[in-house]
């Protein structure tokens, strides 16, 4: 350390804020140096004159002997106020508290009443909000019997594509949305390829789906016309189900895929060449 | 700081009792905070004089500073119930700090003009042969000073007040009077340079003063 640090901190010093290291570091440095120690010695000088002159300035000032009791019932007026205010904003607080608590139960109350939770989940487990809804392909898959053909792929059904006749088209089902969301509407499309010469007016099918939320299965009918060695689009919407699905079931179309989970869908045609309908 | 000090000596002649004035200040103000009035009253017997005497020192008038020694009480028993101690902070440095609030707020209302310091009041002093020229030397040498200390100007002149006066450090200096811990490093500095420069050359004059010792 040298003098001219020294100069910088000696105020700090002598006013007792210096930390315990720069103290040692700068009593160390005064032991050795004779200048520095007299700056220390005229700085300590200085401060006992100020703070004697400053001292002798008021030493004889008093109050007045009745001040003692004025300040004691003003203060005491106000000490009171100051309790009691203290108390009321400790109260407000309280209930403010209990008042924000509250509405952010009503509010998670709320929340969950709207929320549709699937039955296989315990609502009492209170899981987050993310984990009520499966999201993506967890949640209802609709795939062919038989593995999953990733392209979206479904080989006709078996027996029959090998015999003339009506036959599904290679990706000839596919439903809509994929993956469905529970409760939601869907549809469902076919590509019926008729095999024969001849169109036809008319073909029957059997539409089968089987999953978490039971077994269901629909017969239905195609008002043609198929055209003769060609490919028929047909669509089956959730609505065209209502009337079979709330007749046999009792309940909307949109229960059948009521539940997350991996659903089977199957279509057995009925007609020339087709097996027929038992 | 050496507040804690001062105060003690301002309570010799209230406490030594096991009644509230014999207490801590500490457990006078968690006393207060509950309502004790006989606390509160000890409380301020314990620092009324002190804080007076600071009220004297910043406004240099006796009737204003006792108007604001109660205003200052008022202030701090209205805040009382809410007063926290901190680390390395007192209630006297809090008390302090409300006083000089309350002077410079009338000060700022007020036009203001700095009297003269007043003149002390005769003291009894050990060697009675030596009384007039003690006195004499004494009266000069502490005149220049608080001229010296006018001379400063107010923002410095309030610095060295609570600084040598009240005792803060310069923390609490920077925080009863709203500027940063630099500025009031700077400004004692400032005002130490000016200071010192009173006192070289009043000890140049007490040298050359045949038969006079400085006091």
């Amino acid at each position: 350390m040298n003098c001219s640090l020294v100069d910088t901190l000696i105020d700090d010093y002598t006013d007792g804020e210096l930390s315990p290291r720069e103290q040692g570091r700068l009593e160390a440095h005064l032991a050795s140096c004779p200048r520095c120690m007299d700056e220390l010695r005229r700085r300590t000088v200085l401060d006992h004159a100020v703070r004697q002159a400053i001292g002798a300035a008021v030493q004889h000032r008093y109050l007045a002997p009745a001040a003692g009791d004025r300040f004691h019932r003003a203060a005491r007026d106000q000490l009171r106020r100051g309790i009691w205010l203290q108390r009321a904003r400790s109260i407000g607080q309280l209930v403010g508290g209990l008042a924000m608590a509250l509405l952010v139960l009503a509010g998670l109350v709320v929340m969950l009443d709207r929320l549709s939770l699937p039955a296989g989940l315990n609502p009492v487990t209170l899981l987050p909000a993310k984990h009520l809804i499966p999201s993506g392909r967890q949640m209802v898959e609709v795939s062919p019997e038989g593995p999953w053909d990733p392209e979206g792929l479904q080989p006709p059904v078996p027996g029959a594509g090998t015999r003339p006749g009506l036959t599904l088209s290679a990706g000839g089902s596919f439903v809509e949305p994929e993956p469905i969301v529970p409760g939601e509407a869907f549809t469902l499309t076919l590509l019926i390829h008729n095999n024969l010469p001849k169109t036809l007016k008319s073909a029957e099918f059997d539409l089968e789906i089987s999953g978490p939320a039971g077994y269901f299965q629909f017969p239905l009918s195609v008002a043609g016309p198929l055209p003769a060695s060609g490919i028929s689009l047909v669509r089956i919407s959730a609505a065209s189900l209502a009337e079979t699905c709330q007749a046999k079931y009792m309940l909307p179309p949109s229960a059948i895929f009521r539940l997350p989970g991996t659903y089977k869908v199957r279509i057995t045609l009925f007609g020339p060449g087709a097996e027929p309908r038992q | 700081m050496n507040i804690r000090q001062r105060v003690s000596v301002t309570q010799v002649g209230a406490g030594g009792d096991s009644g509230p004035a014999g207490l801590e200040t500490e457990d006078l103000v968690r006393r207060c905070q509950k309502g004790d009035r006989l606390a509160l009253e000890a409380l301020i017997v314990r620092h009324q004089t002190y804080v007076f005497r600071l009220c004297c020192l910043v406004m240099r008038n006796e009737q204003d500073a006792e108007d604001m020694t109660q205003e200052t009480f008022v202030r701090a028993c209205r805040a009382l119930p809410r007063y926290q101690q901190r680390e390395g902070s007192s209630f006297e440095a809090w008390l302090y700090r409300i006083a000089v609030n309350c002077c410079r707020s009338r000060m700022r209302r007020k036009w203001y003009q700095v009297l003269p310091w007043p003149e002390p009041a005769p003291q009894i002093v050990a060697e009675p042969e030596d009384q007039p020229e003690r006195k004499a030397v004494q009266s000069e040498w502490r005149t220049e000073m608080l001229d010296a200390i006018d001379s400063l100007g107010e923002k410095h002149r309030l610095v060295v007040i609570l600084r040598y006066y009240a005792g803060m450090s310069n923390e609490e200096i920077a925080e009863t009077i709203g500027v940063p811990s630099g500025t009031v490093r700077s400004r004692l500095h400032t005002a130490r340079e000016r200071l010192r420069q009173v006192l070289e050359e009043h000890e140049v004059r007490a040298a050359q003063r045949p038969g006079r010792k400085h006091a």
